[in-house]
């Protein structure tokens, strides 16, 4: 779908949806990078690390009876991993930016990186498997946790801000 | 381009259209997992539009819709090995763009705003809806039919608005995709989707002397 939009006089044989996937095509097409960066996620297909993705989120799974604080979100990632690794993220807004508690369960990663659309935080993890961090004002997070014998496991982005 | 004698003949014709049949795509998956770059291209080829699509189609803005386009073709190719229905990848991908959008739409405590399309064309985050609308105005003024068509979208309802987006993805979308990008029952698109033509055809036909009218013209 490129090239100008037809004149009217050439839209007798037109149909509407062909003038408005033209119309769109001008006023919202795909932005280049998006497809390129499409392409490239294919390189997630194997990137040594096991995926958790986003299994609960108190914003859009939690009933109104568990619904926490209007400022405190918790989520969970997973399972991940032979272990079935899940990670608890508790993020709370505050001024500035936001405070996040982890839990990793089972325990066994010793560093978790918080990577955020400005950059990342690292934090230790403890041998109970909780860590936490202050953020600043951020759009997304995702988490990377490393240990010595446990497997890297990286979470899916979050939007939170 | 396909000219049918009939508008619903042609709707369920054009909504059936897509860039490939389920077969095909199910191909694809199967090469791609086997670590063919050539197949994992032609997917996107296939479907990148449409992800793009459904994000906008929440009224997502630019940088967020892009967001939600990385976030989910990350999670296809992570889930590659593992999807149970390869030839109902589009699906899936409009699945998780839906379910990311509406995620991403919650985080930022947003109510997509009503009324006029000013997301759509959300280059720059930092515009206003009425910058954004005069901007899309600007394009299209020397081109009467599109500024109708532009002004007709702007008065349709929301749901219109999302099921007209997401149904404009090149290539079309399936049956199947456009139901799962808008979270309905495959039967009511149909319908749905010739009653949102219509309202727009009468709110462009009073200077479009018929150049849009029904199918049987043509």
């Amino acid at each position: 779908m490129t090239g100008d939009m037809p004149r009217e006089e050439e839209t007798g044989d037109m149909d509407l949806d062909a003038a408005l996937r033209a119309l769109i095509g001008r006023v919202d097409p795909m932005p280049p990078p998006v497809g390129r960066y499409a392409i490239a996620a294919f390189a997630f297909r194997d990137s040594g690390e096991d995926f958790a993705d986003l299994e609960w989120d108190s914003l859009t799974d939690a009933g109104v009876l568990t619904r926490g604080p209007d400022d405190g979100r918790m989520l969970v990632f997973g399972p991940a991993g032979p272990d079935g690794i899940r990670v608890h993220l508790g993020v709370t807004r505050v001024a500035g930016g936001f405070e996040v508690d982890g839990l990793v369960e089972p325990a066994g990663h010793t560093e978790a990186v918080l990577l955020h659309d400005g950059g990342a935080v690292r934090r230790p993890i403890d041998v109970e498997g909780r860590f936490a961090a202050d953020l600043p004002s951020v759009r997304s997070v995702r988490l990377r946790l490393r240990g010595a014998v446990s497997p890297p496991i990286v979470t899916a982005w979050v939007a939170v801000g | 381009m396909w000219y049918g004698t009939d508008e619903a003949d042609y709707s369920e014709t054009t909504l059936k259209e897509s860039a490939m049949e389920p077969n095909e795509t199910a191909a694809l998956v199967h090469r791609a997992r086997a670590g063919d770059a050539s197949a994992w291209e032609e997917l996107v080829r296939a479907y990148a539009d449409l992800v793009w699509a459904v994000a906008r189609g929440h009224r997502l803005g630019a940088a967020d819709a892009e967001d939600v386009c990385q976030t989910t073709w990350e999670k296809f190719a992570r889930s590659l090995g593992t999807l149970t229905d390869p030839d109902r990848a589009g699906a899936w991908l409009s699945t998780t763009a839906r379910r990311e959008s509406l995620r991403v739409l919650a985080a930022r405590n947003r109510t997509p705003p009503a009324g006029d399309m000013a997301w759509i064309g959300a280059a720059r985050e930092d515009q206003t809806p009425e910058e954004i609308v005069v901007a899309a105005d600007e394009r299209l003024r020397d081109d009467d039919l599109a500024s109708r068509l532009w002004e007709g979208l702007n008065r349709l309802g929301d749901g219109c608005q999302r099921l007209l987006r997401v149904m404009m993805a090149q290539p079309a979308p399936s049956y199947a995709e456009a139901a799962a990008a808008l979270n309905v029952p495959i039967g009511y698109l149909g319908p749905t989707r010739r009653r949102c033509l219509e309202k727009l055809r009468r709110l462009v036909r009073p200077a479009v002397s018929g150049s849009l009218e029904h199918g049987h013209d043509r």
